[in-house]
């Protein structure tokens, strides 16, 4: 059960207060739920078997009175022990929130949706469980124990110790059946974050299931993943039953050799009938968070394995935190140098290999090259979405590793191929990252994307929400507000990965011209399957299977054999296709 | 408008279900469960029994020890019994005391009762278990059939981690309740209706002390019961946004990461996360007043009857053995009681949820599957769009009379500015959303007269956003055709380019690909979802977009699979990449929704207007 007190020592320090209280009020409890059966018992010895109906109406008042105490005991330990539970809880919640926003990419790339939705929804719930219920039952349970034991001291030493035999047995069927139960809690857990996680892919990808036909599948598969969990889960519901109902039998057993004793300590007269009629109702009143014991049980041992999970969320590496001693990037000039630098995914083969390039401030370089050569991944590297494996990426004079992070990704914009845009309004979209931005500069920006008109021609303009991912939008609107998003923050760096994949060529071209406009006097790097990104370029780079094949000006690599001579034939091929018509070629030059 | 229950969530408790539908609907999950039931009910019988009988031992033990009655049981036939056998063991042990030796007895037959009560409520807990798991796995099912069927314009309200909080805690209040908390109560009942009997039958003045107290509880738990519901609820709907929040959050980590934005997103968590504690606890809140009373009314029990119950033992009427039992039935009787205010937790989650549940149920897909409408013959092809009237919003139509007719086995190409509406065309024939007016009419046929799945079979698309799945690149192939055997799909990959990449990934073409497909280039997930729609075999084909981020060298090379692709059948392509639809055997120039040209390149060549220019942009371009 290490795992969950380790987790959770520091979170109950930081609410102390209502920890505090939840410790009090249980004394507080215990205390008059000790009191209570004294009182009966003294009523019966010293009233009732002397016949005193006054003394059993002032008694009854006393007792009533025990009562009310207890009533108001209990509900502000209820009121504490729910506030300390859920404060708590909601500071886990923040901190694994804030965890997963300063984790990196290479640790989504084996994280689902699924998987971390079910973490901090489900296992933090199975906290709140350990904090609300279990914490409160176990405490009170302790305390009346040891009350009791005091209560009767001073009646019959031996029966207050027989008390204190409970303790151990229940200790130890706890912790003995620990291990081999949490394996099974942990497994249900998992396999309930795997059905989630069919689940969540299934919707994110709801329109290419339609697009296929293939709901039934899909369902087939749902509920394979749900049978698996049903299995899992019913495997716990054994350990469940047993240690459940076995407690209550236990303590059933317990209370009736207890109670079947005192009768005969009765009959031998070493104690009263009212002493026996005290110890009976402290017998009985134990009993009931006694009951519980083997439920408070179940609810430890699952948490346990809840907070296993939650601390592989907590624990997971983050290879990129920034260490001490790394500065802010400030005021730079822009020039990126590449040095020798190597790269692999972490479960692949080399993707990237002995890249050198420098790049001055204010160049415009086009990067080029075939589906899967390794383009995105260079660009990714950075605003150190990566690390490199070997070498190292340095801006103006500094190696990336020994900038903040944050101070990195400050001076660049990356438009990344595909356009994510989040369920918000088209304002907040384009002022993503910087949330002040007025709407005068948020029209600024779309109006660079050639966005602007669309965007005026809604009803709702600037304020409509668009729907998650931005499925409320065609495919090339959504494309430029993820550019304008990128241009509003006028980074001295921009980087455009493909930007106008799905844009038709009378934008296209607009929005190079204001792409151009963009990266003046900027530091860019632009990719493209289309040509016309290379019109402006100063330098052209291109990648084959991880390697530079070629760098250099258009001029310098036009008629030199190799993949830009070829990529310039095709597109000149394609050209000629459609317009085979020579007199056609010849307007169109007119026109400019 | 029933459609958009996410506009029904920001408003508090407006999904409109009375409590007695809410059971019905649970309670009809549990129902093919009867045999279950009936073996949980004899279950609970003779657990209320068992426990109900260890007070009547205390009491028959202290009566024996303080002297109160002579015999016993006092009952003939059991002393007897108890004699005969006490005889036969002090014959033994001569020196054995009676009274021992019957406390002895006694204890013996607890024994036996609470180890029944243990096999009865172990086996009980599993059984019932058991039955919660399985009658909520098939809601589960159920819903997530539903969501199958659901349209795009729920999906594009619904945000995933909205709709999972469905199918997941809501489904999972409904379990607690159906597998746990319902048969504990009816089985806490039915020990207070046995436990009732019994200590009527000690004594019927006395009896009255404990039933009087119970209308009163009864009314506590009405009124906590009304104020919980709308806090419950509440937390409900604030879960539901959360659930929203992070796994978007998770999906769009990649944009949040290079724009700096982490700091921004916690601060908007951390308000969503504050409100829902507040929440909670505001809800719990009503429990923690309700449980306490309730725990409260046993005391008072205790007190009344020791008051009572003192008085009766002084007037000789009653033993104090009886007094006792009274004590000890009087724990039993409130146990249940105390577990009430539990139960009604569980309960008014259990509703609210089934209430959420229920209602995305009962959220009509503007899309019917008609599955009991008659099957789409083996078609031909042609596609006929008859004024079709189309709007994704209410007010804002995108197309008011779109009419087209594409032949059987015919090549249509949509071009246009974006935004023009292309992929809206798509999204209407291939059954996305419903149009509102007009008739879509296959081979003559009219759609809507037709079951769905019938058409579905006929038809497959690559969509503009297509989606990789985190599985294997076969499984994703299979999403084409779940029956293509291996060579079919080293095929397909071949004709895409793809063979040697995949053969010398790290398991062939059993490489997980991660997350929507992260693990491969953007082009090269387009090239596998390009292979995935050469092995389906439909009748209409639809590509959008299918081959934008694909390079030049691989697009010359797809280009023979699709002119293969597109032999035989009706296909609608779109494409920014004119070079993409240049063969096509009809272009379409949509503009504004409306197709302001149709013809073949040629002809829309020579006609210099739309097309020309969006021609000559291309050509301006391509200049290098
Ligand atoms: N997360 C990943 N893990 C392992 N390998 C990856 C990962 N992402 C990409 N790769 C591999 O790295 C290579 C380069 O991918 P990259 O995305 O950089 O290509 P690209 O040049 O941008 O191609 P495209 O033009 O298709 O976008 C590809 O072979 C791809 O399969
Ligand atoms: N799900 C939706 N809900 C509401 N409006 C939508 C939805 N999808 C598209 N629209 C709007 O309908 C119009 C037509 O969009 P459509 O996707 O058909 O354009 P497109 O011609 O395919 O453009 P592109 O070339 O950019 O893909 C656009 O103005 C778009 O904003
Ligand atoms: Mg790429
Ligand atoms: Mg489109």
């Amino acid at each position: 059960m290490k795992p969950l007190f380790k987790m959770l020592i520091p979170y109950v320090k930081q609410h102390k207060l209502f920890f505090f209280f939840v410790n009090i009020f249980s004394i507080a409890i215990a205390l008059t739920q000790t009191l209570f059966p004294l009182q009966v018992g003294k009523l019966v010895d010293e009233v009732i078997e002397l016949d005193d109906k006054n003394g059993l109406y002032v008694g009854a008042i006393i007792l009533l009175g025990l009562a009310i105490m207890d009533l108001t005991f209990n509900i502000l330990q209820r009121l504490s022990a729910t506030r300390f539970g859920q404060r708590i809880i909601e500071s886990i919640r923040n901190d694994l929130y804030e965890t997963l926003q300063y984790q990196e990419m290479e640790f989504y790339a084996f994280e689902s949706v699924g998987q971390i939705m079910s973490r901090t929804i489900e296992e933090v719930m199975s906290l709140s469980d350990v904090l609300r219920w279990a914490y409160r039952i176990t405490l009170l349970l302790i305390w009346l124990v040891i009350g009791a034991v005091i209560a009767m001291w001073g009646v019959s030493p031996f029966m207050s110790l027989i008390f204190i035999i409970l303790v151990p047995i229940i200790l130890i069927i706890i912790t003995k059946t620990s291990k081999k139960n949490q394996e099974k809690f942990y497994h249900a857990r998992y396999v309930y974050g795997v059905a989630n996680e069919y689940l969540a892919e299934n919707l994110s990808g709801i329109k290419t299931v339609k697009s296929f036909g293939r709901e039934k599948e899909q369902i087939e598969g749902f509920t394979e993943k749900t049978i698996d969990y049903i299995d899992a889960t019913m495997r716990t519901m054994n350990v469940r039953a047993i240690l459940r109902e076995g407690m209550v039998f236990l303590i059933s057993m317990a209370i009736m050799g207890l109670l079947l004793l005192g009768g005969g300590l009765v009959f031998e007269e070493t104690i009263t009938v009212g002493e026996f009629v005290a110890f009976m109702i402290l017998v009985m009143q134990i009993s009931i968070p006694g009951r519980w014991v083997g439920f408070v049980g179940i609810i430890v041992q699952d948490a346990n394995a809840a907070a296993i999970r939650l601390n592989e969320l907590f624990n997971a590496p983050n290879p990129l935190a920034d260490e001490q001693g790394n500065v802010d990037l400030e005021d730079i000039d822009g020039s990126i140098t590449f040095d020798n630098l190597s790269f692999s995914y972490p479960n692949g083969t080399e993707v990237l290999t002995d890249i050198n390039i420098h790049i001055p401030a204010g160049q415009k370089v086009a990067l080029l090259g075939p589906n899967g050569a390794g383009k995105s991944t260079l660009i990714n590297l950075l605003p150190r979405l990566f690390d490199p494996t070997k070498g190292r990426i340095m801006i103006d004079d500094f190696d990336l590793r020994d900038l903040t992070l944050k101070s990195i990704r400050d001076n660049m914009g990356v438009v990344h191929q595909e356009s994510f845009l989040f369920s918000m309004t088209l304002h907040d979209n384009i002022a993503f990252s910087r949330p002040k931005a007025t709407r005068e500069e948020v029209i600024v920006a779309a109006k660079a994307a050639h966005i602007h008109d669309f965007i005026a021609s809604l009803e709702e303009e600037y304020d409509t929400i668009v729907g998650e991912r931005g499925v409320t939008l065609s495919g090339g609107q959504r494309q430029r507000i993820a550019i304008a998003r990128t241009l509003i923050k006028n980074p001295p760096i921009l980087i455009f990965d493909d930007s106008v994949s799905a844009v038709d060529p009378e934008t296209e071209g607009r929005i190079q011209e204001s792409l151009e406009c963009a990266s003046k006097e900027r530091t860019s790097i632009i990719i493209s399957q289309r040509p016309s990104s290379l019109q402006y370029v100063d330098r052209i780079i291109v990648i084959d299977e991880g390697k530079i094949v070629q760098d250099g000006s258009d001029k310098e690599l036009r008629g030199q054999k190799g993949i830009y001579q070829d990529f310039i034939d095709a597109v000149k091929n394609q050209i000629k296709y459609l317009s085979w018509d020579d007199s056609f070629e010849s307007e169109t030059k007119q026109a400019d | 408008m029933s459609h958009h229950d996410a506009d029904k969530e920001q408003k508090k408790g407006s999904f409109g279900y009375t409590d007695m539908q809410l059971y019905k609907f649970m309670f009809k999950y549990a129902l093919p469960y009867k045999r279950e039931l009936l073996i949980l009910l004899v279950y609970m019988v003779f657990f209320s029994i068992t426990t109900s009988i260890g007070p009547l031992l205390i009491k028959l033990a202290i009566d024996r020890v303080t002297d109160a009655s002579d015999t016993l049981f006092s009952n003939s036939f059991l002393d007897n019994l108890s004699d005969k056998s006490i005889n036969a063991i002090t014959s033994i042990f001569s020196s054995a005391n009676k009274v021992w030796l019957e406390l002895t007895i006694i204890a013996l037959l607890y024994f036996s009762f609470q180890l029944i009560t243990f096999i009865f409520s172990y086996k009980r807990t599993l059984l019932m278990a058991e039955v919660g798991l399985d009658a909520t796995n098939d809601l589960r099912i159920e819903v997530f059939s539903h969501i199958q069927e659901l349209d795009l314009s729920y999906h594009d309200k619904n945000e995933v981690g909205r709709i999972m909080s469905r199918v997941t805690s809501d489904v999972e209040a409904i379990r607690n309740f159906l597998g746990g908390q319902v048969v504990d109560n009816i089985a806490n009942l039915m020990t207070v209706v046995v436990v009732l009997i019994f200590i009527f039958m000690i004594d019927p003045i006395l009896a009255l002390v404990p039933l009087l107290l119970i209308p009163p509880i009864l009314v506590v738990g009405t009124v906590g019961r009304r104020y919980s519901r709308e806090r419950r609820k509440e937390t409900r709907r604030i879960n539901a946004m959360m659930m929203a929040n992070i796994a978007e959050s998770i999906a769009g980590i990649k944009v949040t990461k290079g724009l700096n934005r982490e700091a921004r997103n916690i601060d908007i968590f951390q308000e969503l996360n504050e409100e829902s504690a507040k929440a909670e606890i505001y809800a719990q809140d009503i429990t923690a007043f309700l449980f306490p009373i309730l725990l409260f009314s046993s005391a008072l029990g205790s007190v009344s009857l020791i008051l009572f119950g003192g008085l009766r033992v002084i007037d000789g009427a009653i033993s104090i053995g009886d007094l006792l039992a009274f004590l000890g039935y009087n724990a039993i009787l409130f146990r249940p009681v105390q577990r009430l205010g539990n139960f009604y937790q569980q309960l008014q989650a259990a509703l609210t949820g089934a209430e959420r549940v229920k209602s995305l149920l009962e959220t009509p897909t503007k899309v019917p599957w008609n599955e009991d409408n008659p099957s789409l013959p083996p078609i031909e092809g042609e596609v006929q769009f008859e004024k079709i009237f189309f709007e994704y919003e209410e007010g804002v139509p995108i197309y008011e009379d779109f009419n087209l007719l594409v032949p059987s086995g015919k090549t249509i190409a949509f071009v246009g500015l974006t935004g023009a509406g292309k992929t809206t065309i798509i999204n209407i024939l291939s059954r996305m959303y419903e149009f509102q007016e007009g008739n879509l009419r296959i081979d003559g046929h009219n759609l809507l007269d037709y079951s769905l799945p019938s058409f579905k079979n006929q038809i497959a698309a690559v969509p503009q956003d297509f989606f990789l799945f985190s599985k294997s690149v076969r499984e994703n192939l299979k999403m084409g055709n779940p029956e293509a055997t291996e060579e079919q799909m080293w095929f397909v990959l071949e004709q895409v380019g793809m063979k040697r990449f995949v053969e010398r990934m790290e398991n062939g073409i059993d490489t997980h690909i991660q997350e929507r497909g992260s693990r491969l280039s953007v082009g090269q997930r387009q090239l596998v979802v390009f292979a995935a729609v050469l092995l389906a075999d439909p009748k209409i084909l639809i590509l959008d977009e299918a081959t934008s981020s694909i390079d030049v060298f691989s697009e010359i090379k797809i280009q023979k699979a699709i002119k293969l692709l597109l032999k035989g059948r009706t296909s609608f392509i779109i494409a920014h990449r004119l070079s993409t639809i240049r063969n096509a055997d009809n272009i379409a120039v949509i503009d504004a929704g409306k197709i302001v040209e149709t013809g073949t390149h040629e002809e829309l060549f020579d006609k210099k207007g739309a097309y020309y220019n969006l021609v000559k942009s291309q050509i301006k371009l391509a200049e290098v």
